[in-house]
Order: structure tokens, then C-alpha cells, then sequence
């Protein structure tokens, strides 16, 4: 076995990697802190109105939905558990919101890495999230009894 | 404002690190894995599959380190192994949509939902990703 190369190689190749993830997690991390900090995370959860009415889901569905994306999914569900402690969410909205989590988190640091070591990101991000939209959509128009949670609402909207 | 700077340093700092201590080992082990030829048995076992994802056979170990380990360790195989922008693209989408299928799993059964279904979605999804992408690519 060519040992020089091999250490060669290694410490090439590791230098490259540590500069690498660097570049990307130090400015993403340190900017989601920043847009956290300045409020913005509400306004942008207000971006995702139109896809949340495709799904059929209200509209407390759309932080757990923009945490998940900024901050990867461990944060999304916790959210996701405190909306669904405090009533915000049934359990059949539960499910839909999984079923897009599932596909499509942390989009912009997972597509980030795979772009800096040579892919293309229109490509990685576009499919992610255009299958994530489309799969979610099948989802809530024939797996979700859509009647029931009509009553449910129907239900709520009279004792109130 | 420089609070949040400063929490979003050390944020990054301990992320930093603990994703180091994946990437790094998983890449010197690919790459003494190549050098030994033993990558070599592994890309003849899998070439035959993964000729259907347009992925060269040793791109199934980037692919199952994604799956069952995380993203991290699957960037520290890719760079590990020799790979073009192409088959970089393929293996990013299919790993996006489908990674750590364990830690992941946990997490979401955390919420309540049923988790079988929704793991085969993430693999059936990422698998038909890479069809489609090397059809289309």
C-alpha cells in the first residue's frame, strides 16, 4: 500500500473538508441566530400560507413548519408537540405536517453541504421541495378524511 | 444583536465540532478503505444496483452511511471517494430526501404519528429521486 500518498491524501483532503463545513455552518448558523433575534422567523412562517391552504391545514402549522426548515426537525417537533398539547393541531394535521417534514427539512444547510463539495443546489433543493409539496398534496386529498374535520371545525365553531 | 452573534458562534463552534468528529474519521477510514482495494469488492457488489441510480457501485456505502448513520458521515464518503458533479447531485437528492432513517425516526415518533409508513415513503422517494434524476441528467 503507497502510505505516502495515502497520508498525503488524508491531510489534503481533511484540511479541505474542516475549511469546507466551516464556510457553510459558521455564516448559516450565525445568520439564522441573527434573523431569529430580529423577529423575521413569524414573517417568513406567513410565506408558507399558501401552501399550508393546499394541505388543508391551519394556520398553526406554519411555525413548527419554518422552525423544521431553519432548524432542522428536532426543533421542529418540539413545536410540533406544544402545538398539539395546547389543541392547536388534530391528529390528522399531526400526520400531514410529518408526512412534509419527513421529506423536506433543513433544506438550506443540508443543499449547502452537498453544493460546496460539487453539486448543483437548484437541482438537490427543487426536487426536495417540489416532492415534498406534491406527496404532502396526494396526502391530505385522499388519505385525510377531510368530512370529519369539517364537523370537527362545524363542532368548535358552535360552542364558541 | 451581538448576543445573538455571539449565541450563533458558539451554536456553530459545538456544531462545528461534533460534525468533525463524524466527517473526519468516516473520510481517513473511505480513504485507507481505498487504498487497500477493498472499496474496490464493494463497488463490483453494488455497481449492478446502482447502475440504476447512474451512481458507480462504491457510492452505495456514501448512500447507506446517509441512511442509517447521517448526512455528515455520508459527505465525509463522498469526499473520501472520487465522484463528479453529476453523481454528487444524484447522491444529494437522494440523501436529502432520505438520512438518518433511525435518529430521524425517533424524533418523529416523538410527535405520535405512525412512523413504518412515513420511513418507506423517505426511501421509495429517494430511490425513485435517483432514477428519475439519472434519466433526466
Amino acid at each position: 500500500m503507497d502510505w505516502a500518498g495515502f497520508f498525503f491524501e488524508v491531510f489534503n483532503g481533511s484540511l479541505g473538508m474542516l475549511k469546507t463545513v466551516a464556510v457553510i455552518l459558521f455564516p448559516l448558523l450565525i445568520g439564522i441566530e441573527i434573523v431569529d433575534e430580529l423577529g423575521l422567523l413569524d414573517k417568513f412562517s406567513s410565506l408558507f400560507a399558501p401552501i399550508l391552504r393546499i394541505f388543508k391545514l391551519p394556520k398553526d402549522a406554519s411555525l413548527p413548519l419554518i422552525v423544521a426548515q431553519v432548524f432542522g426537525i428536532t426543533y421542529g417537533a418540539g413545536l410540533i408537540i406544544r402545538s398539539v398539547e395546547d389543541d392547536k393541531l388534530s391528529s390528522s394535521e399531526l400526520m400531514t405536517v410529518a408526512v412534509f417534514l419527513m421529506v423536506c427539512h433543513a433544506v438550506v444547510e443540508d443543499t449547502l453541504l452537498f453544493v460546496a463539495i460539487g453539486g448543483n443546489g437548484l437541482i438537490m433543493l427543487g426536487s426536495r421541495v417540489i416532492l415534498a409539496i406534491l406527496i404532502t398534496y396526494l396526502y391530505s386529498k385522499y388519505f385525510v378524511n377531510n368530512e370529519k374535520i369539517d364537523i370537527e371545525e362545524l363542532v368548535e365553531a358552535d360552542c364558541c | 444583536m451581538v448576543e445573538a452573534i455571539k449565541r450563533g458562534v458558539k451554536k456553530s463552534w459545538s456544531t462545528y465540532l461534533s460534525l468533525m468528529k463524524i466527517i473526519i474519521p468516516v473520510y481517513i477510514l473511505v480513504t485507507f478503505l481505498k487504498y487497500t482495494g477493498v472499496i474496490g469488492y464493494f463497488d463490483q457488489l453494488f455497481s449492478p444496483m446502482m447502475k440504476l441510480v447512474g451512481l458507480p457501485g462504491e457510492a452505495a456505502l456514501a448512500l447507506l452511511t446517509g441512511y442509517l448513520m447521517n448526512i455528515y458521515g455520508a459527505l465525509g464518503v463522498i469526499a473520501g471517494l472520487d465522484l463528479g458533479a453529476r453523481e454528487i447531485t444524484i447522491l444529494g437528492t437522494m440523501l436529502g430526501l432520505a438520512h438518518s432513517l433511525i435518529i430521524e425516526g425517533a424524533i418523529i415518533k416523538r410527535i405520535r404519528v405512525r412512523l413504518f409508513p412515513l420511513i418507506s415513503l423517505r426511501i421509495i422517494l429517494s430511490l425513485v429521486s435517483g432514477i428519475i434524476l439519472n434519466i433526466l441528467l
